[in-house]
């Protein structure tokens, strides 16, 4: 009987097969497969075992520091027929309390160290410490409290929540059903692939849906998915002896990360031997950054994958053409099989022959998540009616990113659509005056906002280009109402806890400044 | 220059008690936004250049190893310019 149900049935598969081999590693040492199926059981038999945790099926919170202990916790989460919801322990106290009172009935799993972070926010009662369940399970449990619970679940039960910042400020809940990541593993295996002799260095937190692929992908193929400690990737060099003594050959990390490498030139000083895989998504990768680190690995594949979490991982993939020279930037590609990616032009569905007309990425099929938890409202107004000659009854989510049809049928990024601003009378995109910046040689990375107290366009960059530099470049691939009015030369960017530019902060920052001059 | 510096990167991370922290990475004190913050303010107020071997925890982790670290680019800057 071969045929998968949930996710879990890989790490059945695995336990069965691979069962020596090592499934996570962190700073801490590294745990096999067999341990990692074996531990996780325990931990839900520990979680049924309480009266309170009988007969229902939740979210339970995951509280710790990403660790084999959180990715047992998400398996022991998962046998126990429930589903996880992964939070940064890094959380300001006021949006905690808005993500559980948007969960209503919940449980928080978490460890000794985290505890004390919870003291007044969660109920002793609604608290599961991952040490007391895992000791309360005896050593030849028969685990027939999960087996049962487990006859329950079916592909469409409810995998994980991952919050997401709203732009009312409330955040929102991403329910994702196992069939969408189960979705998700076969769309990236047959496409992208991963070997079992993979080491995958994982960046993106487990709260942030980026990292999917790292734990899922690993799981499907039997890889091991080695955790870097956070705080190396601030130093670039100790991140590369990191990558070389786990060696690593698979990274997929936020192209924040990739620059910071390329712009302290550390890979002249280590260049880590086993890599032969790097995936960028979540925001446009810098070309010069790109470049940088092709010219360090002309020969291994690199790989720019788009989606948002709502849509489970990535909904769209393009390899690198190793030998092309880009112009301004990577295209985000196609969409994988089984899953349906069209661009809208307000009701219109712009057809693939109509090339570089600008229209709204909108995605349906398996990877569509179920809604946003407990919150209909959002969820009617982003997962709207699949137009009818597509699908009957069927549901479509409307991205909220742009994007056009470049001559080979790749969909292109062209900017945010709820980041438009009206500048001098007109709208525009700054997606697109930051994707001709970057495009420049001496620009790393970039992040445009817009002054509204004097409407003005401020390029804030990091790079050597000096403005006089940029502003005749920019002259000659933008409208002159899209030429930046000021330029500020930094040395960073002020980050979101997921890598990308916290474009909010850059925005209050410059709208003071305006104030004061 | 200890207290010049202690001034600067008490201007981007003023919770932080650079005089008395021993640890300031190995206790994640300071994340990535902030070293990446600091590295910039020291690179913009000595006008230094860092390469990747400048930048590792372990000269970043109190304000004397600080300290070291600006001397040392201070002297690779003389010695290249004489």
């Amino acid at each position: 009987m071969n045929r998968k149900v949930t996710v879990l049935d890989y790490l059945e598969e695995n336990y069965r097969s691979i069962a020596e081999k090592t499934a996570v590693s962190d700073e801490s040492g590294e745990i096999s497969w067999g341990e990692l199926r074996n531990r996780s059981l325990a931990l839900s038999e520990g979680i049924l075992s309480r009266p309170d945790m009988e007969g229902r099926k939740i979210p339970i919170v995951i509280f710790m520091e990403k660790s084999i202990a959180h990715v047992i916790s998400i398996y022991g989460c998962l046998y126990s027929g429930n589903f996880y919801v992964p939070v940064d322990i890094n959380t300001p106290e006021d949006r905690l309390k808005s993500i559980l009172s948007t969960l209503k009935d919940y449980r928080v799993l978490t460890d000794e160290k985290n505890l004390e972070h919870l003291k007044n926010i969660v109920d002793d009662k609604d608290i599961l410490l991952i040490g007391e369940l895992l000791s309360a399970v005896s050593e030849d449990s028969d685990f027939s409290a999960t087996k049962k619970r487990l006859k329950l679940l079916t592909d469409f039960s409810l995998m994980y929540i991952i919050f997401t910042s709203g732009s009312t400020g409330t955040p929102k809940g991403v329910a994702v059903r196992h069939r969408s990541v189960m979705d998700y593993i076969e769309s990236f295996m047959d496409e992208i692939g991963m070997e079992r002799e993979d080491v995958c260095g994982n960046q993106t937190p487990f709260y942030a849906d980026m990292s999917l692929k790292d734990l899922y992908m690993t799981l499907a193929s039997g890889a091991e998915l080695c955790i870097i400690p956070t705080r190396f990737f601030s130093f670039p060099l100790k991140l590369l002896q990191y990558m070389e003594e786990k060696r690593i050959s698979y990274c997929m990390w936020v192209p924040t990360v990739y620059r910071i490498v390329a712009q302290f030139k550390a890979l002249s000083k280590l260049r880590p031997s086993k890599l032969r895989t790097v995936c960028f998504s979540g925001e446009t990768m810098p070309l010069s950054v790109f470049e940088y680190w092709r010219e360090n690995y002309p020969d291994i594949d690199f790989w720019q994958l788009y989606g948002p979490s709502e849509i489970t991982g990535s909904c769209s993939f393009y390899k690198v053409d190793n030998r092309r020279i880009y112009e301004d930037i990577i295209p985000i590609g196609k969409p994988y099989r089984n899953t349906g990616m069209i661009l809208m032009d307000n009701e219109e569905i712009i057809p693939l022959s109509d090339t570089n007309r600008k229209g709204e990425i909108c995605v349906y099929g398996s990877c569509l998540a179920a809604g946003y938890y407990n919150d209909d409202e959002r969820t009617e107004s982003s997962f709207s009616p699949l137009p009818g000659e597509l699908g009957y009854k069927e549901r479509m989510y409307h991205t909220g990113d742009l994007a056009y049809y470049d001559s080979e049928g790749n969909f292109v990024f062209a900017g945010r659509a709820d980041y438009q601003i009206k500048h001098m009378g007109r709208r525009m995109e700054p997606g697109e005056i930051e994707a001709a910046a970057e495009a420049l040689d001496d620009i790393d990375a970039c992040c445009l906002i817009h002054n509204k107290e004097k409407d003005d366009l401020i390029l804030y960059y990091i790079g050597g280009a000096s403005a006089k530099d940029i502003s005749n470049a920019l002259r000659s691939r933008l409208p002159s109402y899209m030429l930046p009015n000021g330029y500020r030369q930094t040395e960073t960017l002020p980050l979101l806890p997921n890598g990308k530019v916290n474009r909010k902060e850059l925005d209050v920052i410059e709208n003071e400044k305006g104030k004061e001059e | 220059m200890r207290e010049e510096l202690i001034k600067l990167l008490s201007s981007i991370c003023p919770e932080v008690d650079f005089e008395n922290e021993k640890a300031l990475i190995d206790d994640a004190i300071l994340d990535s936004h902030a070293v990446l913050s600091i590295l910039a303010a020291i690179s913009e107020t000595y006008d230094v250049e860092f390469e990747a071997d400048d930048v590792m925890p372990e000269t970043l982790n109190d304000i004397d190893s600080i300290c070291t670290l600006v001397q040392t680019l201070l002297d690779r800057k003389a010695s290249s310019n004489g």
